[in-house]
């Protein structure tokens, strides 16, 4: 009689398991239908310099691949480099108590971040960039 | 016809000219609206200039090009016909300025320049 005892209580605690599955089975019923007429998710998509880097490498090496560690170190090179020029213009603007961001700002800030001969190269590519797309 | 560019397909057709991206009129590779919206959305400062984009594009497109280039002469000095992270590593370590530029940076899956330390190496008797 003991184990019959013993299985009255669980009994109802059994009863409750069942009961607290089945609203939550039938919560999910509903949304696993909706999820099945709705459409999957479409992927967020996230934005990366890589075609871009693609496309200058065919410009370089036509015949040079790359693999995707590289292609992911490339694009957090551009992004660290772009992240470090745009702090460097905005400290500059705010220095000089300007609210605008010009060519001259990331001028300056190319000239300060870049060392050496990268930092003339990259003024003139700048500058050349600016007069083209002025002209154009 | 709906062409990439700010300008608008009505104008376009109305002026007979087919529109151009602002990367395309600079003669650039690198986005030019997406990185003046990373400028604009990131509140570096309250307004930004149109050239400045421009400017920053082309450095940008610069500094790839620097560092593909070498290191796709660096994959084909090795027989390779695939950039590995290897190659960047070398390209970067090898180049004076490349380093102090990238001075702080680990690239991954790398390795190290090659380099023996001079007392770590025989002690040569010089007569």
């Amino acid at each position: 009689m003991a184990p019959k005892a013993e299985k009255k209580p669980h009994t109802p605690a059994a009863e409750k398991a069942p009961a607290e599955k089945k609203p939550k089975a039938g919560k999910k019923l509903p949304k696993d239908a909706a999820g099945d007429k709705k459409k999957k998710r479409a992927k967020k998509s996230i934005e990366t310099y890589k075609i871009y880097i693609f496309k200058v490498l065919k410009q370089v090496h036509p015949d040079i691949g790359i693999s995707s560690k590289s292609m992911g170190i490339m694009n957090s090179f551009i992004n660290d480099i772009f992240e470090k020029l745009a702090q460097e213009a905005s400290r500059l603007s705010r220095i000089n108590k300007k609210p605008t961001i010009t060519s001259r700002e990331i001028q300056t800030a190319v000239r300060l971040v870049l060392p050496g001969e990268l930092a003339k190269h990259a003024v003139s590519e700048g500058t050349k960039a600016v007069t083209k797309f002025t002209s154009a | 016809m709906a062409a990439k560019g700010k300008t608008l397909a009505s104008d376009s057709a109305a002026s007979g000219k087919k529109s151009l991206s602002r990367s395309q009129k600079a003669g650039l590779q690198f986005p030019i609206g997406r990185i003046a919206r990373f400028l604009r959305n990131r509140k570096y400062a309250q307004h930004i200039g149109t050239e400045a984009t421009v400017f920053l594009a082309a450095v940008l497109e610069y500094l790839a090009t620097e560092v593909l280039e070498i290191a796709g002469n660096v994959a084909r000095d090795n027989k390779r016909l695939r950039i590995i992270p290897r190659h960047i590593q070398l390209t970067v370590r090898h180049d004076e300025e490349l380093n102090t530029l990238l001075d702080d940076v680990t690239i991954c899956s790398s390795g190290v320049i090659p380099k023996n330390h001079n007392n770590l190496l025989r002690i040569q008797n010089v007569c």
